[in-house]
């Protein structure tokens, strides 16, 4: 395998992988936070759902960055050629969404695990929580669409 | 000099699951209007028929009469207690919380052996030391048995009451131990530190401001507890008159100010206690805004505590027919 394609897997793998770990630590907080409140209320699991998975969409986001790479360079059929200079470019537009996704994830799971026990008292503000959780998730978009326009605009 | 209250710990994560759990739990805290609907409650049967949709409904089956209302309060007590418990991520927290009543516990059991009394029912079960292990220590008088710290209080304890031979001694001698070792370095979490240390500023400034209305000035350098963030020394030879405007640059001026009032006013101190209570609640209050970390769960025990301490004052002035507003003259606010 080329050193190019070698750099440009490694911006995918970093995406996924990252991007997911922020995923995974934000629903880690929001869930075990709503498991505390359900330990005591456990009618409340609808309106908290939504809260708990908010900060999974970044592991989402990293994955279509993935695929996006998969797809670019070939790898589900015959691989293209690619220089390492490509493979560079690929991997640095991978960035932009691995680490706003990282972050944003924990982040977000912070504000969620917030808005769940806002939740427990009020349940009636549940929705506003979630306007709140969702402003974090504005940054992990921003953070896809550079790393998609990025990936559209290097040509193989 | 803090503005209003102490700073404290930071955010920590491992909390998410208890603290959710927490905020589930205040919600069937007795706010205000309950309280005020204790409070229109014409006798203590009637307060005890307005509990039965809280925590405290379980118990209620179980009372013999009203008049057994503490068994109830004990038992919710307990129950907060063991949810601390259960909650509390680092054992130390625990111990520390706990070890405010050893030293409770000590003090009650010096006083039974020097007035060769029984006071048992006085002991409290939420020690780190079981009652019964701490009553057969001091019945065995095998005080080595003790942890160095409760040693030494023991030994303050017995020997400043030997100075007088007064009891009152005891209580001062074993709480200036406790506060030394509660608002210590050793106890790592800033939001308990904290609160041992600003109960030891108002009962500092409460002795001063007691002894000085009563006259008895010599007694105030014997009387202040260690511990708190106001260098005491400073305050204890102003005079009441102005004692609130010098303490114009720490938080607790308003306290004292309103309290000092009300004491010339009334001659009652109710009115400063209360403030000191209110206080103290308002920096449990503090917590609502920590999403992930272990005050949350401290504030809850302790304001559990103050709903406790609530329902006992509404009980007690039910049972001796006080009216309404001289039991709510003393009634801290609910967390």
């Amino acid at each position: 395998m080329e050193s190019g394609l070698i750099i440009a897997i490694a911006g995918a793998g970093l995406a996924a992988f990252l991007a997911g770990i922020g995923s995974a630590v934000g629903i880690g907080l929001a869930g075990r936070s709503a498991a505390g409140v359900l330990a005591e209320d456990p009618d409340k699991f609808g309106r908290l759902f939504l809260l708990v998975a908010l900060p999974g969409t970044q592991g989402f986001y990293g994955f279509i960055a993935a695929l996006f790479v998969i797809l670019k360079v070939g790898l589900l059929g015959t691989p293209i050629a690619i220089s390492v200079a490509q493979g560079w470019q690929i991997f640095f537009a991978s960035l932009p969404v691995a680490f706003a996704g990282l972050l944003s994830g924990i982040h977000q799971g912070k504000v969620c695990a917030a808005g769940v026990e806002m939740g427990a008292k009020r349940p009636e503000a549940t929705m506003k929580a979630v306007i709140y959780g969702a402003m974090v998730e504005t940054y992990a978009v921003l953070g896809l669409l550079i790393t998609l326009f990025l990936l559209i605009g290097i040509k193989v | 000099m803090f503005v209003r209250y102490p700073p404290f710990g930071k955010e920590k994560t491992d909390y998410a699951y208890a603290v959710g759990r927490i905020r589930a739990l205040e919600t069937r805290l007795l706010d205000r209007q309950r309280v005020e609907r204790l409070l229109e409650a014409k006798d203590a049967e009637e307060v005890l028929r307005s509990l039965q949709d809280t925590d405290y409904g379980a118990y209620i089956p179980q009372l013999e009469s009203p008049l057994a209302f503490e068994d109830m309060l004990e038992a919710e007590r307990a129950r907060a207690f063991e949810l601390f418990e259960e909650l509390a991520l680092e054992e130390e927290l625990v111990y520390w919380v706990r070890s405010f009543y050893d030293f409770h516990n000590v003090k009650v059991l010096i006083k039974s052996l020097i007035a060769e009394k029984d006071f048992r029912y006085a002991l409290s079960p939420h020690g780190n030391i079981p009652p019964e292990d701490i009553k057969a220590i001091f019945q065995e008088e095998r005080y080595d048995k003790l942890p160095a710290h409760l040693q030494t209080a023991v030994e303050k304890g017995i020997s400043s009451y030997y100075e007088k031979r007064d009891p009152q001694r005891i209580s001062l001698a074993v709480d200036q131990s406790a506060y030394l070792y509660l608002t210590g370095r050793s106890v790592r979490d800033a939001f308990l530190r904290n609160y041992f240390r600003l109960q030891a500023d108002l009962l500092n400034l409460m002795t001063v401001v007691r002894l000085k209305f009563i006259g008895r000035e010599d007694l105030i350098r014997f009387s202040l507890l260690p511990g708190g963030f106001l260098e005491i020394e400073r305050y204890t030879q102003e005079p009441l008159d102005t004692l609130s405007g010098r303490l114009y640059h720490t938080p607790y001026y308003a306290i004292f100010d309103e309290g000092i009032n009300s004491l010339r006013a009334k001659g009652s101190f109710s009115r400063l206690y209360k403030l000191m209570d209110d206080y103290l609640v308002g920096y449990l209050k503090e917590t609502r805004t920590v999403a992930l970390g272990p005050e949350p769960l401290i504030a809850y025990l302790y304001g559990k505590m103050n709903e406790i301490k609530i329902l006992r004052m509404i009980f007690v002035g039910k049972i001796y027919h006080m009216s309404k507003e001289e039991i709510k003259e003393r009634l801290p606010l609910p967390y």
